[in-house]
């Protein structure tokens, strides 16, 4: 609790303000006042697939480290495709995100979802683990 | 629209071994191609693309060289780096 907060309370406890006041007052307080402000958007420019040998694999050895470094803005780019996709085939991925549970034609893509998705990239990891390789996708 | 990456950075390296090899390939060249290409074909885009709208997938003709070009616009700062045993391998579009 900050100072200003803490001075309004004891006003309003010694009754020198009314309740209705004391509220007002807090939420100045707390628009523009000494509270932290939220965190903006990190600014995420690349989608980051890593590939790397599992160490405790005895076929380690034989798998090649691979690192790509995607621009988000070829990912977005890419996502414009869906407008592409034939009827039949968006049929079948849309069938397949339904089996899973998502409800979603492919083909209504909007462009405001697709910068909520991208936006949602921001806190996606991905670690994938097959037992003679591993997979690491983020964002940075 | 970005500028297309102009060039390709090549890097080859061998694991704990001073020194590397670098590359730089023109793909400005490949897309000078790719644009005469188009330019010669354009007549024939135009009329496939009449033809397909009537049956229906005129649009898809239409959108498929601006969103290629806009793919290839933004291929800026992708880079690919492959480790093997005995070899490693940078790519990256300047």
């Amino acid at each position: 609790m900050s100072d200003n907060q803490k001075r309004i309370l004891d006003m309003l406890a010694e009754g020198k303000i009314s309740a209705d006041e004391a509220q007002k007052l807090l939420a100045a307080i707390g628009s523009g006042g000494d509270e932290p402000k939220s965190t903006p958007p990190r600014d995420a420019k690349y989608l980051r697939v890593v590939i790397y040998p599992d160490p405790d694999s005895p076929k380690s050895e034989d798998v090649r480290k691979v690192n790509v470094r995607i621009p988000l803005s070829l990912v977005r780019a890419g996502i414009k495709f869906t407008s592409l996709i034939p009827a039949d085939a968006s049929g079948q991925i849309n069938a397949a995100l339904k089996e899973k549970g998502i409800d979603y034609d492919v083909r209504n893509l909007k462009p405001e979802e697709l910068e909520a998705l991208i936006m949602a990239l921001h806190d996606l990891e991905v670690d994938i683990d097959n037992g003679k390789e591993k997979v690491h996708v983020y964002v940075e | 629209m970005r500028c297309p990456p102009l060039l390709l950075r090549m890097e080859i390296s061998r694991p704990n071994v001073k020194g590397y090899n670098v590359f730089w390939l023109p793909v400005f060249l490949a897309w000078i191609v790719l644009a005469a290409i188009f330019l010669a074909l354009l007549p024939l885009i135009v009329f496939v693309a009449l033809v397909a709208l009537f049956f229906g997938f005129g649009k898809s003709v239409i959108l498929f060289v601006p969103l290629v070009c806009n793919c290839i616009c933004n291929l800026h700062g992708m880079e690919i780096n492959v480790e093997s045993r005995d070899r490693i391998m940078v790519l990256s579009f300047r």
